[in-house]
């Protein structure tokens, strides 16, 4: 996926609203950014996707999907070259999502592709209240996160728009195990 | 004529007709005189009596009125003998003389002049044209033109004694 | 050359160079040449009644404000797209990142 270095007016606008990010990515991904061919940082408060929504007139489901979270932050840098990233710049953000209310809903490592991907999910009295990713790949590191009540069940509402997979169900009964860890 | 115009706005059409009937001899004969080109010189004094159209409210009086329009003219002429220069157009030089006519020595004798006051360099030209055309004495032209009289005098006596010259030159020839 | 014939001289390229008439119709063709070009009398009679130029002067302001709503308006629009694109964009990495994840489980389970 080739995506474009975006140092965008939203960012600076969201700057401005001084958006709540509950997960902070660590300092050092700011210096790998540097190094990196194409790097994408978003961030959009609530009072931003609520204002987004207005424009989303295609999609009913997306829209209400985007105007129910708090918020959406997707960090990712793309490198030329493997080995640019340590698990040291990972690992803050492995630390925040330690919590009891994190639970891991797919946690699956591949020695042999060198990938690593980890789908959070966050539980608060039985309730989605937010889903984090976070993708370690040989020249691309990802962490999205989005805050809010977001459920598997959302998700599959938006079966096929933006590559969501059609067939990624995870009941919410098996959200509520403590694991489900895939690991090879 | 005084400028009957100021005070009431625009000038009307009429006014300004008697205005061009009362100066265009002046302003088309040092077109003339200056370039001996007589379309050249019309158009330059339409272009002049153009330009007095938008003025026309900003002057104050007839003396003023007149010396603006030497002033404009002129500054034409020097531009338009310039640009001819840089075209390369055939020079008054080059022209072949005027054949005599047997009839109007006169009229032969005025036009060869005219001929060799179009040679002569423009600053020179300017002062000739002034002093004979328009009647001014150095002094006037002086401040026509904005330079010293002394310069003026010595100029009107350079041209003169270069045409004197150039008019033998021609006789003899 | 005596004075005698310096003022000969003096005289005939007084009388070569006496005032000539332009051509004829001189006058019209200038006239004519004015006419496109006459400038508008400015200000127009009829802006003098107060009337009309309050009405002007509200038309004006109504243009003005209504030229400010609309580069607001237009404003706002572009600001709500980019935020769009931004959702879009989030949404997609998102997705392919989910798509990751779906291909790698998938490829455990046929194991």
């Amino acid at each position: 996926m080739k995506r474009t270095l975006l140092s965008v007016s939203i960012v600076v606008a969201a700057a401005i609203c001084a958006p709540a990010q509950t997960i902070k990515v660590p300092e050092s991904w700011d210096k790998l950014a540097a190094k990196a061919d194409d790097v994408v940082n978003v961030s959009l408060d609530k009072k931003m996707l609520q204002f987004a929504s207005k424009f989303m007139e295609e999609d009913e489901n997306e829209k209400h999907l985007v105007s129910k979270l708090n918020g959406i932050y997707v960090h990712s840098l793309e490198f030329k070259n493997e080995g640019e990233f340590t698990e040291s710049d990972v690992d803050p953000i492995r630390t925040q999502l330690q919590g009891p209310e994190w639970i891991h809903i797919v946690d699956v490592h591949n020695k042999t592709e060198r990938e690593n991907v980890v789908i959070y999910l966050k539980m608060v009295n039985n309730q989605s209240l937010g889903m984090a990713i976070l993708v370690e790949e040989p020249k691309e590191l990802t962490f999205v996160h989005l805050d809010g009540p977001i459920s598997p069940g959302d998700l599959s509402d938006l079966s096929g728009s933006f590559g969501i997979p059609k067939n990624l169900h995870v009941s919410e009964k098996e959200t509520s195990k403590p694991k489900a860890e895939i690991k090879k | 004529m005084a400028l009957s115009t100021t005070a009431e706005g625009p000038t009307r059409t009429s006014d300004f007709a008697e205005l061009v009937e009362a100066h265009q001899a002046m302003v088309f004969s040092l077109a003339y005189h200056f370039l001996h080109d007589r379309t050249a010189a019309e158009e330059i004094a339409q272009d002049v009596f153009l330009e007095l159209h938008l003025h026309v409210n900003e002057l104050e009086s007839s003396e003023h009125l007149i010396s603006w329009l030497r002033r404009v003219a002129l500054n034409r002429c020097i531009d338009e003998g310039r640009r001819r220069k840089r075209r390369r157009e055939a020079q008054i030089e080059e022209l072949p003389e005027p054949i005599a006519p047997a009839a109007n020595v006169d009229q032969w004798t005025h036009e060869r002049l005219r001929r060799l006051v179009a040679t002569l360099p423009e600053h020179m030209r300017m002062v000739i044209v002034l002093r004979y055309q328009e009647d001014l004495d150095p002094e006037d032209i002086a401040a026509a033109l904005h330079i010293p009289v002394n310069t003026v005098k010595s100029q009107l006596q350079r041209a003169l004694q270069m045409l004197r010259e150039k008019a033998g030159a021609v006789k003899r020839t | 050359m005596d004075h005698r014939q310096e003022d000969q001289f003096e005289y005939q390229l007084k009388s070569a160079l006496h005032r000539q008439e332009p051509p004829n119709g001189f006058t019209v063709r200038v006239l004519a040449r004015l006419e496109p070009a006459r400038p508008e009398p400015w200000p127009q009679p009829w802006l003098h009644l107060p009337s009309l130029r309050w009405a002007l002067a509200c038309a004006l302001g109504i243009a003005v404000f209504a030229g400010g709503w609309m580069f607001q308006q237009e404003r706002r629009r572009a600001e709500g797209e980019a935020a769009r694109q931004q959702v879009m964009l989030a949404l997609r990495i998102t997705g392919a990142k989910m798509q990751l994840a779906e291909a790698r489980v998938r490829h455990l389970s046929e194991r």
